[in-house]
């Protein structure tokens, strides 16, 4: 330890006299190449321009220090960001993350990618948006395999996974994913705040009815015959924990063997299949049908096939 | 804006190396304005300065370090200010009846007085209507303009959008340069009429801010939205007042027009440039865009002698030991007194070492407060949540909130930590306190200090 602050104090020294003389220099227009990167960068210039180095010290190790150029990364392609992913588990989320998306349509916990030496392994790890690698919703505990070029979705960010040494074998792996089918999110509607909601989970419907509804994150809410009213105050038959979600937010009426839905003059309003309700107007619903609450998306589905 | 020969660019052989020897300041130093601006004048109302969480980071490993960039405005109380180019937007929907008008009248006339001719005023009221009270106009009759405001009625249902609309119409209708824009959005309830979602408003509320429109939003008595009014306010980068009571309207607004009338420094952007093998993991509490090799944020306008910060989190890739510039953080803004647009920069530099103990060593004490508070207010907007749900019980958030309190307390945070004690105090008497700690996250996260 002793012999490295010694060094260090050396390499503190020689810095500031070496650029001193960089200063000096500024003038001579001699491009120097980064002993580093190998970056040409124009004379005078203190920093590497591409790797940031100081030109003007000497790098220790720098083969054995160089970051490994074949790991697979995340890539957005709208922006320059890139994730590089590391050997072993990388989590990806919105909040402490590996990979961190800070995006309010991703989880807390959202998926995860787990490279390992011949293959890398993408996960939902129960989103409440959902993951989508090229164009298929991932299931719940579903694992796919990746190659290069895929575009996964997480929520509504779109990244694209970039491994250019591993395409190949893998490939084939692949071809049973996508089995579930994919559902449009409206952009920017599924806000999602609170995975804690998760953990009040429905009571399953115990008596056989007609239809439920279902949140990307698994919660059901069965439908019962008559007024079904849904809000975020407790006295509602469906609770939704949802910030967007008014107090009195939308009522489900189950009568005649037709179901019907009522904005009651929400704040952040209430779509089906993306159109958008106008209050106090009663819209015939049916199953398959996707209903978005403040910003929760919900499914009305049979509640039969069980 | 026009004023080109101000947009000088950066010359970064100028750039001064940080002091090696001096490990406190965290080898990121200011850097020196009169070496960037040759035409400028040798004061500038922003000084900004990197200070990088640790002076050391991991050689040949890849990791995660912080650098807190503050931004100061000089304290000296100069005589000029900018004038301001202000709109009120004044919900008096069918709510406001009674001592709440009536208290929005009388914050309105004061703010007239506090006016001087040169400043614009407009004012708009809205219900389901939107009406223009006046437009923008030089504050020269004030018994006039008072005499409009004292026509104001109450109507209906609230329809917010629209009210900001026109008001940011009415600002957008003078000159931008020159002047502090800012419309004061003041409302007690729910949008209930026009565009209602919270994704529209908030989205309208950035496209104005593009346009050199800031908001504040003051929310007033129990009804409104909270999370829509923060977020209108973060959105725009103004401030977010709660009022519970009504007599406290009008000392609401003297206290808002204070803080514009001693704005120095409007239109903040920071770009961070990256070098390879860094990426800008987070800015606390901000939502950065991403450019190639480069993060952005826009950032609040800053008051006389106040710091504006923020906190970015760096991934730093592996690379070989050695000294090097991580980032080099570049600022512009407008000076609101001269009108001229300005601009900073400053290296963040690291050495990356394979002596561990020399990382641990040279923990920067104030970065890991900031980190601290961060870690306070994101447990904070937790707390919220679950009581918001109803998974939280009083006693469990109380318990939440002496956590919270206690590590404000520790790093420093004294004005939030009050307001902490208080929605403590408040959950005791049954009272509702998410509007309270909605302010105090807002606060938090705008990193705001000094005054």
């Amino acid at each position: 330890m002793s012999d490295n602050s010694i060094e260090k104090t050396q390499a503190v020294n020689q810095t500031q006299i070496v650029s001193d003389s960089a200063v000096e220099s500024t003038q001579m227009a001699v491009s120097v190449k980064c002993p580093v990167c190998g970056t040409n960068s124009p004379g005078g210039e203190i920093y590497c321009s591409e790797c940031g180095f100081l030109l003007s010290s000497t790098p220790v190790d720098v083969e054995a220090g160089l970051p490994a150029e074949n790991m697979p990364k995340l890539v957005d392609p709208s922006g320059g960001r890139e994730f590089v992913l590391k050997h072993g588990v990388n989590t990806i989320g919105r909040q402490d993350t590996d990979v961190l998306l800070s995006h309010p349509t991703v989880s807390r916990r959202h998926a995860q990618i787990i490279v390992e030496e011949s293959r890398c392994l993408l996960e939902d790890v129960g989103s409440t948006n959902g993951t989508v690698l090229n164009g298929s919703q991932l299931g719940q505990n579903e694992s796919v395999n990746l190659s290069d070029g895929d575009e996964i979705v997480f929520g509504s960010v779109r990244l694209l996974f970039e491994y250019p040494l591993a395409s190949g074998e893998e490939i084939a792996a692949e071809a049973e994913v996508g089995s579930a089918q994919t559902e449009e999110v409206p952009e920017g509607q599924e806000i999602e705040e609170l995975e804690e909601v998760r953990d009040i989970e429905t009571e399953p419907a115990s008596i056989p009815i007609a239809a439920r509804l279902v949140t990307r994150a698994g919660e059901v809410y069965p439908i019962k015959e008559g007024e079904n009213r849904i809000g975020r105050r407790q006295d509602n038959d469906i609770v939704i924990a949802d910030p967007y979600v008014s107090s009195s937010h939308a009522v489900i009426t189950a009568a005649d063997g037709e179901i019907s839905i009522t904005d009651v003059g929400s704040t952040n309003g209430t779509s089906v299949a993306g159109e958008k309700l106008a209050p106090n107007e009663p819209r015939t619903i049916s199953i398959g049908d996707e209903i978005v609450v403040g910003q929760t998306v919900l499914t009305l589905e049979s509640a039969e096939d069980e | 804006m026009s004023d080109n020969q101000n947009n000088i660019p950066f010359e970064p052989e100028k750039t001064q190396i940080s002091d090696l020897s001096q490990q406190d300041s965290g080898r990121t130093q200011a850097f020196d304005p009169q070496k960037t601006q040759m035409s400028a004048p040798p004061e500038k109302a922003l000084t900004m300065k990197c200070i990088a969480g640790n002076a050391y980071a991991a050689a040949a490993h890849p990791s995660r370090e912080h650098v807190l960039v503050a931004m100061t405005a000089g304290g000296a109380a100069g005589g000029r200010r900018m004038p301001l180019n202000l709109c009120l937007i004044i919900d008096r929907s069918g709510s406001m009846e009674g001592a709440p008008l009536e208290y929005v009248k009388r914050a309105c006339s004061y703010v007239v007085d506090l006016l001087e001719p040169n400043d614009v005023l407009s004012i708009i009221a809205f219900e389901e209507r939107v009406d223009v009270i006046m437009p923008a106009r030089r504050v020269v009759n004030k018994a006039l303009i008072k005499e409009h405001i004292n026509r104001l009625e109450v109507g209906n249902t609230t329809n917010l959008y629209d009210g900001i609309a026109a008001g940011a119409s009415q600002i957008a209708s003078v000159a931008s340069s020159g002047y502090v824009n800012r419309a004061l959005l003041f409302t007690d309830g729910e949008p209930t009429a026009g565009i209602k979602d919270y994704n529209s408003i908030v989205g309208q509320v950035a496209e104005q801010k593009s346009r050199g429109i800031t908001i504040t939003a003051l929310g007033f008595g129990d009804e409104y939205n909270e999370e829509l009014l923060a977020g209108i306010a973060k959105r725009s980068g103004g401030n977010y007042y709660y009022i519970t009571r009504p007599e406290l309207i009008p000392e609401v607004f003297r206290k808002e027009l204070e803080t514009l009338m001693t704005v120095v420094a409007r239109n903040l952007h920071m770009r961070v440039r990256l070098s390879r093998w860094v990426q800008v993991r987070q800015v606390y509490g901000r939502l950065p865009s991403f450019g190639e090799r480069y993060a952005e944020v826009t950032l609040p306008d800053v008051e006389r002698g106040s710091t504006e910060s923020a906190l970015i989190e760096f991934e730093l890739g592996q690379r070989p030991a050695g000294v090097y510039r991580v980032a080099r953080v570049e600022l512009t803004y407008e000076d609101s007194v001269t009108g001229r647009t300005e601009q900073l920069a400053c290296d963040v530099v690291f050495e990356f070492t394979a002596d561990e103990s020399l990382i641990a060593a040279n923990v920067n004490e104030q970065v890991q407060r900031e980190i601290e508070v961060a870690l306070a207010s994101r447990n904070l907007e937790r707390t919220v949540m679950g009581m918001r749900t109803q998974q939280l019980d009083p006693s469990a958030a109380i318990a939440e909130l002496e956590k919270t309190k206690a590590l404000l307390v520790q790093q420093g945070k004294v004005t939030q930590a009050q307001d902490i004690q208080k929605a403590i105090d408040d959950i005791k008497q049954g009272a509702g306190v998410e509007k309270t700690l909605v302010g105090t996250i807002y606060n938090l996260d705008r990193g705001k200090s000094g005054k």
